[in-house]
């Protein structure tokens, strides 16, 4: 089969008459062919390429040694989180939300005065099993309601944000990106090299844009990367473009990020092609985006990928009117793809090495507004979820009682204190990077639970 | 946000240019006039416009796209939606409707901005794409809200942006996006009042860096744009009196009865200033560069207030100004995706037929561009965020294609000015097709492109293959990360 596959790659591209030695790889073949992959092609996660491989942590690859991996899963758009989380004995809630209120009959009970939306049922088992950890009123204080601050605060753990801002699990992940020390004159018309190891895309980031991710909805050139053979060349033409070679004049700089970008996607496509090409994805996903990009992010831990962070999105949670229904549905969609996703890891064994967490740019107006629907808030609780964590309820939710000007509740649990848990307590880098990736000290939420 | 600082230099601001010795009105700047103000470059609007001053070049091109003809609303922009008292059939027609108009209104933008239509349409079609990127809607149930919005953005994209602002407020396909129609006296919802403040007109902080609104103003402005709905059968903007909140308003300090235009109204006089440079910066990131030179962007708006917030004068003066046409400003800015398919079958010179122009579209989508489905409400931010390992990818395999489809190499390997040598070729498509430079190391790997191998005394431009190798230099120029650039 690959054989077959590597003459069908070359004799498709090269469909002039004559010439060309098959066997021989020239820069020309590789320049022609990268990208051909279509339905491998990647994103990086929602951080401009340059943060990642301009990190401040080049002397943490050590610390990063590890084949842990965070699953970071954004509702965006504000989930709402009293109806996430309800608070079932709280009359304080069920007057301000005649329409939208959740009756306690209808919850999942977590504790004596919490309960979870019904829709999000099918993580009962998970909560069952000490495998999700909820933690209650997770924001920042005076919260800003606008839709892109609010992301960047959540992105940078900075406020404000700066222009050329980090993100923060870029910062953390900084030390991960190998140099590839790549030569542009290196004509490589020799046999296949012998190859270090590809280097994996450090974050990976599916359905922001177009999760294409393994889908075949790409343009149908039937041409993919036809045999291992075929592959090896691709990681050996690494650092296609040289972007240090730059012209002094403004167009210089914008001309070297492409080369980046183009470098990268042709080095991520092979790593991300390797680790897969054997994993069959599992059955059991809902059929939604995000049931497909969880599927295909368990395909890529499955196979081992050297990626550390992977981050997935459900959009749809601004929810200014008609609010009931549709976030049964976005709550049902993630209930249920977070079920398939550990089921999917524990039949792989390799639910120990991964946790996920929730979050969102902000909660919603504890009131309901005129429409059945709610207004930009501030804190929400969020989700984690995986065998590493401890779970149950860590902080206190918010006090209803004390709403702030615009009827928003206050925080109770820095966001960064979530961060500085998964950042520490899971991916292990010490306190004193931790420190330095949020911009200070928090004391981490402790819901990563037993170590391995 | 924090200011950023822009790698752009002055250069001279909104001075006009004057061609000189070391800056030339040359082809390189004649086709950065073109390429930034429309999609790719014909030959013959080049040699036109070097005729030309500079700013007659760029009078012309304003004044043509102003003038070309919008035609009259098609048959399904008018048909209105049957009863509900209508037979299923006669409902079900509609429906049909509707698919054919949300396609027809898609694929007229595309002809526009490949001026299919009229030859002077792409400069209107390029700024009703950029206001659409900063004043995003989404598709409705009806065709008729796509047509009126985007009539809208092209009348007005030489106008007011007063007015441009006043009309989107009651344009039903705005009313549905940021639910308008549940805005009303009983229940006001301030979705729509606070994205037109946060991202439509002047964001959260000002150039001075203080707030230009409070949570109170955002509330006090839904309150002035309840009242107004889409009529059930007609589908237009309605105002309602019963669902209008008619008591007094406070809109930054000042009290009274405002509704969905004198509010606009208000808007525009109390923070002028910060409209100004907000509409300023985006014309500018449109044109110029992602990052604004602060500068440039200050004159800009100072222009825009003494005409009125009347945008003509200010796009007159800044794509015939100095910084404009500064070397520090060539080439400096990525290719939007339409840009970068339209762009494409337009320099290779043929079809721009529908098929070939709904393949572009259906491509566009894989680049990160889907009309009216922006992935937002904050639009498309555009820069170097069209540019990632994904869109990349993607635009490559576009250009293969369009390339393939286009079968132009023959004729394009015939027009230069000498085919049978393989370095002209090379040097000539490069500068044709490219908006910046190639090393002289560049051009021997393309010309080696070209060759595929043969030894370089062999190219005959009447050899069999030598369209597929010129096919295939086009491809590897286009997917150089040179391509991305105009």
């Amino acid at each position: 089969m690959a054989s077959h596959d590597a003459h069908r790659a070359i004799s498709l591209d090269d469909g002039s008459a004559h010439d060309h030695d098959h066997d021989t790889w020239t820069r020309r073949d590789f320049l022609l062919r990268a990208g051909f992959g279509g339905a491998a092609t990647l994103a990086l996660a929602g951080l401009p390429v340059q943060a990642m491989c301009g990190g401040r942590l080049l002397d943490q690859v050590a610390a990063l040694e590890t084949d842990r991996v965070l699953v970071l899963l954004q509702l965006k758009g504000g989930n709402d989180g009293l109806n996430t989380v309800v608070p079932v004995r709280n009359d304080l809630y069920y007057r301000a939300r005649p329409r939208l209120a959740i009756p306690r009959a209808d919850t999942v009970a977590l504790d004596d005065m919490h309960g979870l939306n019904p829709a999000l049922r099918p993580l009962e088992r998970l909560w069952g099993d000490g495998r999700m950890a909820v933690v209650h009123g997770t924001g920042y204080a005076d919260s800003s309601l606008s839709h892109f601050e609010s992301l960047d605060i959540w992105a940078t753990a900075r406020r404000p944000v700066a222009a050329d801002a980090t993100g923060w699990a870029a910062a953390a992940l900084g030390g991960v990106e190998v140099d590839v020390d790549a030569d542009p004159d290196d004509d490589t018309d020799v046999a296949p090299p012998t190859l270090a190891a590809p280097t994996a895309p450090p974050a990976i980031q599916i359905g922001a844009h177009h999760p294409l991710l393994f889908s075949d909805r790409g343009f149908d050139l039937g041409l993919t990367i036809g045999s291992t053979t075929a592959l090896e060349r691709i990681l050996a033409g690494a650092g296609l473009y040289d972007p240090s070679d730059r012209p002094p004049l403004p167009y210089g700089d914008e001309l070297a990020y492409a080369r980046e970008v183009a470098n990268a996607a042709n080095r991520y496509i092979g790593a991300v092609r390797t680790a897969t090409e054997r994993i069959r994805p599992a059955g059991g996903y809902p059929e939604t985006p995000l049931g497909e990009h969880l599927s295909a992010v368990a395909r890529m831990i499955r196979g081992r990928l050297d990626t550390r962070i992977y981050l997935v999105t459900l959009d749809g949670f601004d929810t200014h009117r008609r609010q009931a229904e549709r976030h049964t549905e976005l709550l049902d969609d993630l209930a249920t793809a977070v079920h398939a996703f550990y089921a999917d890891l524990d039949a792989s064994g390799d639910s120990v090495r991964t946790l996920t967490m929730t979050f969102s740019e902000f909660g919603r107006r504890v009131a309901e507004n005129g429409s059945a629907g709610t207004d930009h808030g501030t804190a929400a609780p969020l989700f984690a979820f995986g065998p590493a964590v401890a779970g149950g309820l860590y902080g206190t939710a918010p006090d209803l009682s004390r709403l702030d000007a615009s009827g928003n509740v206050a925080p109770t649990t820095d966001f960064r204190q979530t961060y500085a848990a998964v950042l520490g307590g899971w991916l292990g880098l010490p306190p004193a990077e931790v420190t330095a990736v949020l911009g200070g000290t928090y004391a981490a939420i402790p819901f990563v639970g037993a170590r391995r | 946000m924090a200011a950023s600082s822009s790698p752009l230099p002055y250069a001279g601001g909104l001075v006009p240019f004057r061609p000189s010795a070391a800056q030339g009105w040359d082809d390189r700047r004649v086709a950065h006039l073109l390429r930034r103000t429309g999609f790719g470059l014909r030959p013959a609007d080049a040699d036109r416009l070097r005729a030309l001053s500079p700013s007659d070049a760029v009078a012309r091109l304003i004044d043509g796209a102003r003038t070309a003809p919008l035609p009259p609303p098609p048959a399904w922009a008018t048909t209105r939606p049957p009863d509900r008292s209508v037979p299923r059939e006669e409902r079900r027609a509609f429906i049909d409707i509707t698919r054919e108009g949300h396609r027809a209104s898609h694929q007229f933008t595309y002809e526009e901005a490949a001026g299919v239509h009229h030859p002077a349409t792409p400069l209107r079609e390029k700024l009703a794409l950029a206001w659409h990127a900063r004043i995003p809607v989404r598709q409705t149930h009806n065709a008729r809200h796509s047509y009126l919005y985007w009539d809208l953005l092209r009348r007005h994209a030489f106008g007011s942006y007063r007015e441009l602002i006043r009309e989107m407020g009651t344009t039903p396909a705005m009313l549905t996006y940021l639910d308008g129609l549940d805005n009303r006296a009983s229940a006001p919802n301030e979705n729509y009042a606070r994205e037109l403040l946060e991202l439509f007109t002047m964001g959260v902080t000002g150039p001075d860096g203080r707030p230009n609104y409070t949570q109170r103003d955002v509330a006090e402005l839904a309150r002035a744009f309840t009242g107004w709905t889409t009529g059930r059968l007609d589908g237009d903007g309605t105002f309602r009196p019963g669902r209008f909140d008619d008591r007094p308003k406070t809109l930054f300090g000042v009290t009274g009865p405002f509704d969905a235009s004198t509010a606009v109204d208000l808007l525009f006089r109390e923070r002028a200033e910060a409209i100004s440079h907000h509409v300023a910066r985006h014309l500018y990131r449109t044109f110029v560069h992602a990052e604004p030179q602060l500068q440039v962007v200050g004159e800009m708006a100072e222009r825009l207030r003494r005409d009125d917030f009347s945008m003509a004068g200010t796009l007159q003066a800044l794509l015939s100004s100095a910084h404009f046409f500064a070397e520090t400003t060539l080439g400096a800015l990525f290719k939007t995706p339409v840009d970068h398919g339209v762009g494409l079958a337009v320099d290779l010179g043929g079809d721009r037929s529908e098929r070939l122009l709904n393949f572009v579209r259906a491509r566009a989508a894989f680049a990160g561009f889907t009309r009216m489905r922006p992935p937002d409400v904050g639009g498309w931010p555009g820069g170097r965020s069209w540019i990632d390992t994904t869109r990349l990818t993607q635009r490559w395999l576009t250009s293969d294609a369009i390339i393939d489809r286009s079968r132009q190499a023959g004729p394009l390997l015939a027009a230069t000015s000498a085919p049978d040598d393989p370095t002209v070729v090379t040097r000539e498509l490069a500068a044709r097709f490219l908006s910046v430079p190639l090393s002289d190391a560049a051009l021997t790997e393309a010309e080696s492109v070209l060759l595929g191998g043969i030894p370089r005394y062999e190219w005959r431009a009447d050899a069999d293959g030598a369209a597929v190798r010129v096919a295939d230099l086009l491809k590897y120029l286009c997917r150089l990360p040179e391509y991305q650039l105009v």
